[in-house]
């Protein structure tokens, strides 16, 4: 899987939603994404990357798009 | 002599050998790796998400975060080991302490007996389903947890502490009297977690200042803080201490709760006994001239406020659930400082610098208040608990210079 399909799916699987969904996606713009599930993402972004996830980057991925840009300045994932 | 105890996870024959289990090293790979899995569960299946309690510690136990805490104990992890059997008593009033004690002495590398409360919990029953789930890849943990109940029972309570090297008391004072009462072996001693105390603090004048998004993003912090447990956790704030002049505070305060009578009337459903449980306790209060109410305040016995004349005298064992707090004003923080009591266990402050704080109260050399946290924060799962580190309590050094 390369970074940008390990991405999605941690979407996919932590907030239980589909491929399709992931366009433009926003923190609390779905049920699913709340802040049990934000925390469920994070887990995952954590164990597909190998990363241990700063408290402020945690607050700040706030949306699908946001949370790229995070992962390749904070984190040295290319994407 | 084999007792009757009801076993949640865990057998007699696991029970009878527990003191021969080899100690483990703090933060082991077998430990961690366990933990992770069992984070990996409880976040996996979406039946369980609404627990945010059982949420919040599979998010406190994932891998990054064990990780992260072990590192605080760099030093150690070579040569600091468990140091025996561990035997928890835990509470009814929090669902999940007992998983908190239990984690802890884990990391630290011990066997444990968790005696539960009778009190049937859903999140009890996810716990020992993840437990059996994880027992067949982690085959050694039935070891190291046996989780058991049985009804108040000096004779069973005698034979436990009778294989125990430390016994964690959660409970009130009353029960942990009881408890204390019943012998340890020679070389043992008891760990207790009584009644605790908690405050918030509010600078009026900051809170007056923040924008209505952030007002609101306080009222959801406090109701974490509160309401979420019923008011039930020692860390939930019973009284708000008001930091101002008397205008500035009063105006705070009418825009604090009803904001946080917003948030309430969204997500909380409260029931007749509560409310006739509150109304007893403020009666009781205004004949014991400890304060005034406003019923006028009362947004539908939703949140009930009293306004207590003096933080010294409260009687903090009355302290009441399901929205029931107690407004005290100050104008300097002193006030704050020299009414500090050993019961006073989390300060929950908005718009006060933590550190001040903390200054302020080592210069007094004051015993009570262990924690100084932000509003939304006081339910923070962490390794240190009243002011001790389990880690460092739990373990051992073994020195080999």
């Amino acid at each position: 899987m390369n970074n940008n399909e390990k991405y999605e799916n941690a979407f996919i699987e932590s907030l239980g939603i589909s491929k399709d969904q992931l366009n433009n996606l926003e923190y609390q713009a779905i049920p699913e994404w709340d802040s049990v599930g934000h925390m469920s993402l994070i887990a995952a972004l954590e164990d597909s990357f190998d990363i241990m996830m700063d408290t402020d980057d945690v607050i700040d991925l706030s949306s699908f798009d946001k949370g790229k840009e995070i992962l390749s300045e904070n984190y040295e994932i290319n994407f | 002599m084999q007792q009757n105890f009801s076993y949640l996870f865990g057998s007699y024959e696991c029970l009878n050998n527990i003191q021969n289990v080899p100690k483990l090293p703090i933060f082991s790979d077998i430990i961690c790796d366990f933990l992770n899995d069992f984070s990996k569960e409880l976040m996996k299946d979406t039946r369980y998400r609404a627990f945010q309690d059982l949420m919040a510690y599979a998010y406190w136990i994932r891998k990054s975060s064990v990780e992260s805490m072990k590192k605080n104990y760099q030093h150690d992890l070579i040569n600091r080991l468990g140091i025996g059997t561990i035997f928890h008593i835990t509470p009814s009033n929090v669902p999940i302490q007992f998983l908190y004690s239990l984690t802890v002495s884990l990391l630290s590398g011990n066997p444990n007996v968790v005696k539960l409360s009778n009190k049937k919990f859903d999140q009890v029953s996810i716990v020992v389903d993840i437990l059996n789930i994880l027992s067949k890849k982690y085959s050694f943990i039935k070891n190291y947890i046996i989780l058991l109940r049985y009804d108040h029972d000096d004779d069973k309570t005698t034979f436990l502490s009778s294989k125990c090297r430390i016994r964690i008391i959660w409970g009130s004072d009353n029960t942990i009297r009881q408890i204390k009462r019943i012998e340890l072996p020679v070389r043992s001693r008891d760990m207790i977690f009584s009644d605790r105390f908690s405050l918030c603090l509010i600078d009026s004048n900051y809170y007056l200042s923040l924008n209505e998004d952030n007002k609101k993003d306080l009222a959801n912090k406090y109701y974490i803080d509160t309401y979420y447990t019923d008011q039930n956790a020692c860390s939930s704030p019973r009284v708000n201490v008001w930091f101002g002049d008397s205008e500035q505070s009063n105006k705070a305060k009418k825009e604090f709760y009803f904001k946080l009578n917003e948030k309430v009337m969204d997500s909380y459903e409260i029931n007749e006994i509560s409310v006739v449980d509150k109304y007893s306790k403020l009666v009781q209060f205004s004949c014991m001239n400890l304060g005034t109410y406003d019923a006028d305040n009362s947004y539908n016995n939703i949140i009930n406020v009293m306004n207590i004349k003096s933080l010294e005298n409260f009687p903090f064992n009355m302290k009441g659930n399901s929205g029931l707090f107690y407004d005290y004003d100050i104008t300097d923080i002193n006030q704050l400082i020299s009414a500090i009591r050993e019961e006073w266990q989390t300060i929950a402050v908005c718009g006060i610098n933590k550190e001040y704080l903390l200054n302020k109260i080592i210069e007094r050399g004051v015993t009570g208040c262990d924690r100084i946290v932000d509003i939304g924060k006081t339910m923070n799962l962490s390794l240190v608990w009243d002011g001790l580190d389990f880690i460092l309590q739990l373990s051992k050094i073994i020195e080999y210079k």
